[in-house]
C-alpha cells in the first residue's frame, strides 16, 4: 500500500477515534485507553510501511549498457505499432515503462527519429492512464528543442517518470506507478539479454547478474502494492519464476570498505558482492524476461 | 448520542481528509522547488519517495547502486522537522556513512566498486516542543546518477 495512502488512512483512523473519544461523556480512563490505543496503531502502522524500494531507473539501465559496449537495435524495441492494443490500465503501465525504456535506449544512442516516434507512445499511453505533465506535449517541446544534447534529453526522460509517479501516487493509484517501474525493468532486462546472446559481451553479462538485487527489490514494490491493481499477483508469479533463476546464482560478499579521497573529494565505497553467472543460467534468464515481456507487450 | 458521535467522526474524517490531502500535493511541490534542484548535476532516477513524517519517526530506502557510477543520496525535509538526519548501511548494516557525523550534510555522494545493495535510513529527531500535536512535514530520500 501506497506509504501516504498509509499514513492517511493511520491519520483518518486516528483522527475519528480521537474525535469521538473526545465526545464521549466517559470517565478520563476510557479516554486514556482510546488514545493509547491510537497512538500505538499509528506508529505501528507507520513503522511497517516506511519503507520505499527504489529500482533503477530505464535512464539509468541504458546508460549502463552503452557504457559496458552494446549497440543499438531497433528490432529489440517494441514495435510502436503495438501501442494501440493496450486497453487496460495495468497493459497501458506496463508499456508506458517498456516504451519509456525503448525511449531511453533510443535517446542514448542518438537515434532522433525513433525518440520522437517512441516519445509519441509514452505520450499515448500516459494520457490513456490520465497521468498529468508527464510525456506530454510540453515535455515534447522540450526534447524536440534538446535533440542535440543527449544529457538533457535523459534528464527530461527521468523528469517525466518522476512526475508519472508523483501524479500516481498522489492520486492514489501506487500500484499502476509500480507497474510502470516494472515494465522499464523487465525491458532494460530483455534488451541486455538480447545483446548478450549475440554479443556474449562480459560486461553485460555481468549486469545481468547484478539484476538480483533489483529484482528482489522490485518485487518486494510489487508486493506492497498488489492490493491496489488486480494484475500485479500475475506479473509477481513471473518474476517469482525468475527469481528462482537469479536465486541460483553464486554471489560473493566481502567486507564493506569506505576510503575517501581527499584531494578529488571522492568517496568510494570497495568491495561489496561480486555475481557469477553461468551460461546456462544466462539462457534460462534470457527465456524467462522473453517469456514475460511479450506476454507484456502481445 | 450515537447519531452525534458518528457525526463528529465523520466530519473528522472529512476534514482530515481534505488536510491531509492537501498536504500531500504540498510535499510534491516542496519536492519539486526544494529538491529537484539540489540533484543536479545528478539525474535523479525518476522515483518519489517522499513521505509525510512526524517527529521521532523514521523511513527506509532500498536501492542497488552500481559500479561505474557516481551517486548522490539526498535527503530534503522540510525545515519544521529539525535536523533530520540520515545513515547509510549495507546489507549486513555495517555503517557506512552517518550524516551526524559529518557535520550533518543533506546529501552524499561517493561510487561504488562492486555493485552492490544499501539502505537509506532516514530518522526525524524528537521534538521538543511542548505541544500535544508533534510537528510534521515533509521528507523526500533521492538517489542522483551520472557516469563515472
Amino acid at each position: 500500500m501506497n506509504i501516504q495512502k498509509t499514513t492517511l488512512l493511520a491519520s483518518y483512523i486516528a483522527t475519528s477515534l480521537a474525535f469521538a473519544a473526545c465526545s464521549s461523556t466517559t470517565d478520563s480512563s476510557t479516554g486514556e485507553t482510546v488514545d493509547t490505543a491510537v497512538a500505538d496503531t499509528k506508529v505501528k502502522d507507520v513503522k511497517a510501511q516506511n519503507v520505499f524500494y527504489s529500482i533503477p531507473s530505464p535512464v539509468e539501465t541504458t546508460t549502463l549498457l552503452k557504457a559496458a559496449g552494446a549497440k543499438y537495435n531497433a528490432k529489440l524495441l517494441n514495435p510502436i505499432e503495438n501501442v494501440s492494443k493496450y486497453a487496460t490500465a495495468a497493459s497501458k503501465a506496463l508499456n508506458l515503462g517498456i516504451y519509456g525504456s525503448d525511449l531511453s535506449l533510443t535517446s542514448i544512442f542518438d537515434q532522433t527519429q525513433e525518440s520522437m516516434l517512441y516519445l509519441k507512445c509514452t505520450n499515448k499511453l500516459a494520457t490513456g492512464l490520465g497521468i498529468s505533465g508527464a510525456f506530454d506535449e510540453k515535455t515534447t517541446s522540450r526534447i524536440e528543442a534538446n535533440l542535440e544534447n543527449r544529457d538533457s534529453l535523459l534528464a527530461i526522460i527521468s523528469d517525466s517518470y518522476w512526475t508519472a509517479d508523483a501524479y500516481l501516487k498522489d492520486n492514489g493509484q501506487p500500484g499502476v506507478s509500480a507497474l510502470i517501474v516494472a515494465g522499464g525493468w523487465i525491458e532494460g532486462l530483455y534488451i541486455a539479454t538480447e545483446i548478450a546472446k549475440t554479443t556474449k559481451n562480459a560486461t553485460i553479462v555481468t549486469r545481468i547478474g547484478e539484476q538480483k538485487l533489483s529484482l528482489d527489490n522490485l518485487i518486494a514494490l510489487l508486493e506492497s502494492n498488489k492490493a491496489d491493481n488486480e494484475s500485479i499477483p500475475e506479473l509477481l508469479k513471473g518474476l517469482g519464476e525468475l527469481k528462482k533463476i537469479f536465486d541460483a546464482i553464486p554471489v560473493t560478499t566481502a567486507e564493506t570498505t569506505v576510503t575517501t579521497d581527499k584531494e578529488k573529494g571522492v568517496t568510494t565505497v570497495g568491495n561489496g558482492s561480486t555475481f557469477t553467472i553461468t551460461p546456462e543460467q544466462l539462457k534460462l534468464i534470457t527465456d524467462k524476461s522473453t517469456e514475460i515481456r511479450n506476454k507484456i507487450i502481445q | 448520542m450515537k447519531h452525534n458521535y458518528f457525526m463528529k467522526a465523520f466530519v473528522a474524517i472529512g476534514f482530515i481528509a481534505f488536510s491531509s490531502t492537501v498536504t500531500i500535493a504540498q510535499c510534491n511541490t516542496f519536492v519539486k522547488k526544494k529538491c529537484l534542484p539540489k540533484i543536479a548535476p545528478f539525474t535523479q532516477n525518476g522515483q518519489m519517495n517522499t513521505s509525510t513524517l512526524s517527529a521521532g519517526q523514521k523511513t527506509t530506502l532500498n536501492l542497488t547502486f552500481y559500479s561505474g557510477q557516481d551517486y548522490r543520496i539526498l535527503v530534503c525535509a522540510q525545515e519544521d522537522l529539525g535536523d533530520v538526519t540520515f545513515r547509510i548501511m549495507d546489507l549486513q548494516h555495517k555503517v557506512i556513512f552517518d550524516s551526524q557525523k559529518n557535520d550533518s550534510p543533506d546529501f552524499w555522494d561517493f561510487k561504488v566498486k562492486n555493485t552492490q545493495e544499501f539502505i537509506v535510513e532516514v530518522q526525524v529527531p524528537q521534538s521538543e516542543s511542548t505541544s500535544t500535536i508533534p510537528p510534521s512535514g515533509c521528507v523526500s530520500v533521492m538517489v542522483g546518477f551520472k557516469k563515472g
